[in-house]
């Protein structure tokens, strides 16, 4: 075999052949890929988004009438709350497939992992609670009560903070992780839904639904701004550098884009019919908006603030939370 | 045709419910439904389109009384069966030819409903397609168990219900010679 091989094959082909086996060899060890998995409420899957090509690589059968999204790059992980069924769905990024399901008693709507990876929080959204599940062993959970219809939730990054949007009491509650146990409420605007928080945790953005507002608060200072935006808006992600602010603004099929500097819109993006939830891929400066009207998902060009391209995923769209899973 | 009607009164039966303050379930519902019809595009957006006259094209509504209120446009449907519905309107958009606007009240088994109505050109020449869409929820919005005639299930037969016939008598309308 090798006399064959070194017969048919001249020096000069040795050098580019073990560079292509060296990038073979690092592909296969590092995934390339970053994901956007999205949520279809009406026909109970997840549409799984490689956001190199913008195609759906894979679409998978979960529990009943999904709606939230938590990813995790350490874990490998992706989660998904599905409130008909009352359970979390777990993916195997990796895979790309269903690996487990955990039962949960009440609706779970709302998905956050905390930044050290242990916790998954739950928003039980008929049960104005939120629910702890330990990442390595979910069957150990432990519950809070919080504010009416809990809705969107974030950690800080410090671990330390859990932000819960509590939409019937219009207000945000602050939990202390450790103990979890409510340390203060932020009163905000008018059904808060979705919350943001930038990357150093010192802006936490709450998109109040039936005021057409955003509320910005300092967490540092404790300030707040109220920022007008389009009709039912639903949820928001930041810029990376703080500085930007998307909303998704389901009754305008629009997405606002504002700068915070000046509290003003520097753009609105027509998107798909009824934009509900929007994460960033910061490396490829994207914005994908889940269109819950439409079942697609539109894709922005943060740089130029246009519409790039948009994506068929399944009936009623909706991917509530962080669903971007950046390159691992 | 009937169904409808009976649909209707079956909801206006319960009480009037305010769509603006109240809570409702996790899951919206949608209606999605679309119609060809053998007409040419502006004649079917005019009808579309003209707010205070959906009675001309709409089997199950009797007339159609339009309001101005500062620069906010209403109708108010009463339907064959005393019903009423009052709608609000949120755009009319000539270029996309595109409709939208939301209930204000009725006594619909449903709340936060929205919808959106738009004409395009079909698939072959001298045909249009109109697309209807509603979002909206059921009226009972805590945990199961749901009270009977207040379940996804009511929600969206008044919707499929009302849309089925509203193509149909739009489609009527539209290739009429009229």
């Amino acid at each position: 075999m090798h006399i064959k091989l070194s017969t048919r094959f001249k020096p000069r082909y040795f050098l580019p052949l073990a560079i292509a086996s060296i990038l073979l060899s690092a592909c296969s060890t590092t995934p390339q890929n970053a994901y956007a998995y999205i949520t279809n409420q009406g026909e109970n899957t997840v549409s799984i988004i490689n956001t190199a090509t913008n195609q759906v690589i894979n679409t998978i059968k979960v529990g009943k009438a999904p709606v939230g999204v938590a990813v995790s790059a350490k874990l490998q992980r992706a989660y998904i709350s599905n409130v008909e069924s009352q359970d979390i769905s777990i993916i195997n990024t990796q895979t790309n497939q269903l690996i487990d399901t955990i039962k949960i008693k009440g609706s779970p709507v709302g998905l956050a992992l905390s930044p050290d990876n242990k916790m998954l929080y739950v928003a039980d959204w008929f049960d104005n609670r939120v629910i702890a599940i330990n990442t390595e062993k979910p069957i150990l959970m432990q519950e809070v009560s919080v504010g009416d219809a809990p809705a969107g939730l974030i950690v800080s990054p410090d671990n330390q903070w859990l932000y819960v949007a509590n939409r019937d009491s219009n207000d945000i509650a602050v939990i202390e992780t450790a103990t979890l146990s409510i340390k203060k409420r932020i009163n905000v605007g008018k059904h808060p839904f979705g919350l943001a928080l930038s990357k150093s945790g010192n802006l936490l953005a709450s998109v109040n639904v039936q005021e057409d507002t955003v509320s910005i608060i300092n967490t540092k200072t404790n300030t707040q701004q109220t920022i007008k935006v389009g009709y039912h808006p639903y949820c928001a992600a930041f810029s990376l550098d703080e500085k930007t602010l998307y909303v998704t603004n389901t009754q305008d099929d629009n997405v606002t884009v504002l700068d915070l500097a000046t509290q003003k819109a520097i753009a609105t993006i027509n998107v798909g019919s009824t934009p509900e939830g929007i994460s960033l891929d910061h490396a490829k400066q994207r914005a994908y908006v889940a269109n819950w009207g439409s079942n697609d998902v539109s894709v922005i060009d943060t740089q130029t603030n246009k519409l790039l391209t948009t994506i068929k995923t399944g009936d009623k769209s909706r991917a509530f939370g962080q669903f971007v899973l950046p390159k691992q | 045709m009937k169904k409808i009607l009976a649909l209707i009164a079956l909801g206006l039966s319960a009480s009037l419910v305010s769509f603006t303050a109240a809570a409702h379930g996790p899951s919206p519902l949608k209606v999605d439904k679309s119609i060809t019809i053998k007409a040419d595009p502006a004649k079917v957006w005019a009808l579309v389109k003209d707010f205070g006259n959906m009675h001309k094209w709409h089997p199950a509504i009797a007339s159609t009384k339009l309001e101005k209120k500062g620069d906010d446009t209403f109708r108010t449907l009463t339907l064959k069966d005393g019903g009423t519905i009052v709608e609000k309107l949120r755009s009319a958009d000539d270029a996309d030819m595109k409709l939208r606007y939301e209930i204000v009240t009725s006594g619909l088994p449903l709340t936060d409903y929205n919808a959106f109505m738009i004409v395009s050109k079909g698939a072959n020449a001298g045909e249009v397609n109109v697309q209807w869409v509603g979002r909206f929820y059921r009226l009972y919005k805590l945990n199961p168990p749901i009270p009977a005639g207040q379940d996804d299930e009511t929600a969206l037969n008044a919707i499929n219900g009302i849309f089925d016939a509203g193509l149909a008598g739009l489609k009527k309308a539209g290739e009429s010679s009229k």
